[in-house]
């Protein structure tokens, strides 16, 4: 019985919910690459020119 | 948003089409999307080319996501080539506006037709593209993470879209109520959004494959001599000549020497070889503008291509696709057709006069060093298999144009005509 209604799950949901975790682990990426720059600006490196990313 | 994507050659162009009369309700706008020549599936491309249609529908859900759109599905059928080998998105009516930003919705079918196949052809196998032929919407990714290597883990764009991914599927399956309701709270803000592709494109790009060599790769360095080769160049410069330049087919292109050679001469030209490794160099060449354009694709002449899916007319088969070719190029490879893989003469014989009605074909004897390798550890079956049966079978069907001997070889070129058009 079990079984048969497992068939009829979607696992795109998993899809949806994977990239919450993978948004928010990059969100982190971006915070650390931030502090690595402010701390290599320092010597005076300059940070590559990054896309523009807006929010609505 | 659909200028410049037609202006950077990213999306096929169309015009609108007048409605029929009476206006069906349930329709819109009718639009006609300018016709290719050729249709191909991904398990018919070469790693580049499933990187860069991948890369293509990438770059695609970026501009639309900066233009409040995304791209409703995410499938690699939605990709096609110009026929000078060039990535085009064909799907127009995949973009979508967007009211609430979630999650994206092709992210999984992206995962399934693009990361997974291109994942599993650069550390598993290349011939893994096949795996798109027994599934439809693509590589499941609990099969996809199984096959793969352990280490496939520490690039952390695969462990993240491919293994966690996985992993995450498996779990909503078992928490089907508490999932819905997490997935229904979600929002995704557009910069995340755009995160997540950017990502998708870095591991996409992080993914690499070198063709080793394989029997055919530098077949020409290898195998034949100078000799041979610059006056089999010359004779087939010499039966182009006389064929009108029209849709040539070469069946075995190896390396494409003879493809560019057909392209010089003004065909448009598809490439076929049975080897990753030779459709990925011929690919490879073509980006990068040092030949005449072809189309290269990967073919197996005796198992093509077959119709798959929904009374298998869904992706229709290879020889369904092939029409309106006028000249076919057959070159060395009449003795792995009917002796290394059993098929007549005269089978072949038929086949390619039901296909093309100018032909350029090769006979290799048997007296020739492959033919003997062929035949070393089997029975000598192909009683038919001589100079003089090859010409009775192919003048059943042709006319005969031409013939040149191959000399340093035993090999003979020819230029036949269809006897009826």
């Amino acid at each position: 019985m079990m079984a048969s209604i497992l068939l009829y799950l979607d696992p795109g949901s998993g899809s949806m919910l994977v990239q919450a975790l993978i948004a928010s682990f990059l969100t982190i990426g971006v915070f650390f690459n931030q502090i690595k720059y402010a701390v290599l600006g320092l010597f005076g490196k300059k940070r590559p020119e990054e896309e523009e990313v807006t929010n609505d | 948003m659909y200028e410049h994507l037609v202006t950077k050659k990213y999306l096929i162009p169309h015009e609108e089409v007048s409605l029929l009369n009476p206006k069906p309700v349930d329709v819109y706008k009718i639009i006609k999307p300018d016709q290719l020549p050729f249709i191909s599936y991904p398990y018919e491309w070469s790693f580049s080319m499933l990187k860069d249609a991948a890369l293509l529908t990438l770059e695609i859900q970026k501009l639309a996501l900066k233009a409040g759109m995304w791209l409703k599905d995410a499938s690699a059928y939605n990709v096609q080539f110009t026929p000078d080998a060039q990535p085009i998105f064909i799907d127009t009516l995949s973009f979508e506006v967007y009211d609430k930003v979630s999650a994206w919705v092709g992210y999984g079918q992206f995962c399934r037709h693009f990361l997974a196949p291109l994942a599993l052809m650069s550390l598993t196998d290349v011939s893994m593209n096949q795996l798109l032929t027994i599934h439809l919407d693509g590589v499941p990714l609990p099969l996809a993470t199984k096959l793969l290597p352990f280490t496939s883990r520490f690039n952390l764009g695969l462990y993240f879209h491919l293994h966690l991914h996985a992993n995450m599927q498996a779990k909503s399956v078992e928490k089907e109520g508490i999932t819905a309701k997490k997935v229904n709270a979600q929002t995704h803000s557009k910069a995340s959004l755009l995160k997540i592709t950017n990502h998708l494109i870095s591991t996409i790009q992080s993914l690499h494959w070198r063709p080793v060599d394989t029997t055919w790769d530098a077949y020409y360095d290898k195998w034949v001599g100078e000799a041979y080769l610059t006056l089999k160049k010359n004779v087939i410069r010499e039966y182009l000549r006389q064929i009108p330049p029209g849709k040539l087919l070469d069946l075995g292109a190896n390396d494409g020497t003879f493809s560019f050679l057909a392209a010089e001469a003004g065909h448009q030209v598809g490439a076929f070889d049975i080897d990753p490794a030779c459709v990925e160099k011929n690919y490879l060449t073509i980006k990068h503008g040092k030949q005449h354009a072809v189309f290269p694709l990967l073919v197996n002449l005796v198992n093509s291509a077959p119709g798959i899916g929904w009374r298998n007319t869904e992706r229709t088969s290879l020889l369904q696709r092939i029409e309106g070719y006028t000249t076919g190029m057959a070159l060395a490879i009449v003795h792995h057709i009917c002796i290394a893989n059993n098929i007549p003469l005269a089978s072949l014989a038929s086949f390619l006069a039901d296909m093309f009605p100018h032909l350029i074909i090769e006979f290799v004897p048997k007296s020739d060093e492959k033919v003997k390798i062929l035949l070393e550890h089997r029975d000598d079956l192909f009683e038919e298999y001589t100079v003089g049966g090859f010409e009775a079978t192919f003048c059943r069907h042709f006319h005969l144009v031409a013939k040149t001997a191959l000399a340093p070889t035993e090999r003979i070129l020819y230029l036949f005509k269809r006897l009826h058009a």
